[in-house]
């Protein structure tokens, strides 16, 4: 078993509360579905968002769904030029017996360009 | 008025969503879980994309149309039936229409439009809608505690609705979880078998007319003892394995499994008496007298079957019409009105509309679709034991039974 670290973003419609709810619960469901995590393996979840979404924190969102027991965090992201707008980025630390390269990273709607070497 | 109690509701089909919004009307907070990342997916193939929402049949009518557990359902109709939930479709901004046989569809023809109303709908109050699958349900005592997301984090809850759907095309994401949670809470499973599903036959020329439709045509229904046991009118098909088309698949919901040793008699015009098509085919044959038979009967029959016809009569397709005796004419005019088909099996149930058989009704309170094992467990859709025909009653009964379940949550300790 080791440590491993599963990130995720997607972008959020617009500043409110619905859609960070939305964005959150769907890059969390893809992000558990897609690496088939356990609750029992998860070590803690990070967030961040842009600037310009402050309606909700996604870690409320989280908790909500029902992810009570897992240590959840938000942080502001870097304010860098001409960098994504409107985005939620996610990490999620677990135990498992994957290795690094096993690990699905998911990226979702306009965030699909951070990582343009991973898209589907 | 808002109430602190949590509901989650598994499932965002029709029974789920109109569950969801009924419980979002009375204040409760809802939790609506669906595997799949949109509401509805199954609704979204329904009635070939055009979704036949209900039927404006009377409650009769309503119970005629379903062999299984009719009765079951009186309480589920009277609280909320056809005319509530056009209503309420309407009220959310979606236009109606009724076509031939009291079906109801939206003016559009797009079924999406229905999923879009209804989710609005269920939406309107304190609701999240949360994708992720559900693994268990937690019960403890007697009584339900919340559930397990697939992962398992837990979710607390007062009351669970289980609106899981049968096991049919499975890919919409409804693929008998449902009874698994059941199951394991102690709850019953009658045999589930498949509903409204086309039919493998043993005579295998069928292949040979795959995709031929066939319009205005009668069916009997006969059993392993030969019994008459269903008939209709209307349109079949053929495909490459057997039958399909409205009308067998409406047979198929009187089949006993084992489907083996049902036969099924073809009247191809029904609409002649035997005395009737007797003298067609004299006037078809003399108008023809010295063409081949198999271009006298271009008039009576679709191309495609023609060559079928003759080998099942026993005659050769060059044969000049003012060959054909009396007897042979005779026995032609038989065939016609009685081709048989001996069936050899279901399709399977991945193919089927509806599934047959669910959750045991007699583990549920029908005035309230609650459990009678565990308390504030509900049950709504088509995860019951409940089948009704085609027509739009199998909707309407995810609809009735949502909003019954949905209405009888609790708001305080009992
Ligand atoms: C091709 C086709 C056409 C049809 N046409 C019509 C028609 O025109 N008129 C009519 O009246 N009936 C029609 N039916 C039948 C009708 O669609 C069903 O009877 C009806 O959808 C049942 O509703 P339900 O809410 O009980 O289940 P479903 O609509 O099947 O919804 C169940 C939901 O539960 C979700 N789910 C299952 N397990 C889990 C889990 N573990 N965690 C989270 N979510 C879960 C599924 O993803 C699904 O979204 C048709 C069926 C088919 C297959």
């Amino acid at each position: 078993m080791a440590v491993r670290a599963i990130r995720g973003a997607i972008s959020v419609e617009s500043n409110t509360k619905e859609k960070i709810f939305e964005a959150t619960n769907e890059l969390l469901a893809e992000m558990v579905k897609r690496n088939d995590i356990n609750r029992e393996d998860m070590i803690a979840m990070f967030f961040t968002m842009t600037k310009d979404l402050n309606a909700y924190y996604p870690a409320a969102a989280a908790r909500e769904i029902g992810y009570t027991d897992v240590p959840l965090v938000c942080y502001a992201e870097l304010e860098i030029e001409n960098s994504l707008r409107m985005c939620l980025r996610i990490m999620i630390q677990v135990n498992t017996e994957k290795t690094n390269a096993q690990i699905k990273h998911v990226y979702l709607k306009d965030a699909k360009v951070l990582r343009k070497d991973l898209a589907d | 008025m808002p109430n602190e109690k949590t509901v989650a509701v598994i499932g965002a089909g029709a029974a789920g969503l109109m569950a969801c919004g009924t419980l979002a009307q009375r204040g409760f907070n809802v939790k609506l879980f669906d595997k799949n990342n949109m509401p509805g997916r199954k609704l979204r193939i329904t009635g070939k994309g055009r979704c036949n929402i209900t039927n404006i049949a009377d409650i009769d009518e309503f119970i005629n149309n379903i062999p299984e557990n009719a009765r079951f359902l009186y309480s589920a109709f009277s609280a909320f039936d056809n005319t509530d939930i056009i209503n309420l479709l309407n009220k959310e901004g979606l236009e109606t229409k009724i076509e031939r046989g009291g079906r109801v569809f939206p003016k559009s023809d797009n079924a999406k439009d229905v999923v879009d109303a209804l989710f609005k709908f269920a939406m309107r109050g304190n609701v999240k809608f949360i994708t992720h699958a559900v693994k268990e349900i937690v019960a403890q005592d007697g009584c339900v505690k919340g559930i397990k997301l697939s992962g398992g984090t837990f979710v607390p809850a007062d009351a669970v609705i289980v609106a899981t759907g049968g096991v049919s095309y499975p890919l919409t994401g409804s693929d008998g979880d449902g009874y698994k949670f059941a199951k394991k809470l102690g709850h019953t499973i009658t045999d589930l078998t498949p509903g409204l599903v086309p039919l493998t036959v043993e005579q295998d020329w069928v292949s040979s007319l795959m995709g031929l439709s066939l319009k205005n045509i009668a069916i009997t229904l006969f059993d392993q003892s030969g019994k008459k046991v269903y008939n209709d009118f209307g349109e079949m098909m053929f495909a490459h394995f057997g039958l399909t088309g409205p009308v067998i698949l409406s047979a198929s919901m009187h089949i006993k499994s084992p489907a083996n040793g049902y036969f099924i008699c073809v009247d191809l015009k029904p609409a002649l008496t035997q005395q009737k098509l007797e003298k067609r085919l004299q006037r078809d044959f003399e108008e023809n007298i010295n063409k081949k038979v198999a271009n006298a009967l271009d008039g009576l029959l679709p191309k495609k079957l023609i060559p079928v016809i003759l080998k099942l009569w026993g005659t050769d397709e060059n044969k000049p019409v003012h060959q054909i005796t009396k007897s042979e004419r005779a026995k032609l005019v038989t065939l016609l009105k009685n081709i048989r088909f001996d069936i050899k099996d279901f399709r399977p149930i991945e193919e089927a509309i509806i599934t047959r058989g669910g959750i045991n009704t007699k583990e549920i309170n029908p005035s309230t679709m609650e459990s009678k094992l565990v308390k504030g467990l509900y049950f709504a859709g088509e995860v019951l034991n409940v089948s009704a025909y085609t027509g739009g009653y199998n909707l309407q009964i995810a609809f009735s039974t949502g909003h019954l379940a949905g209405m009888s949550v609790k708001e305080g300790e009992d």
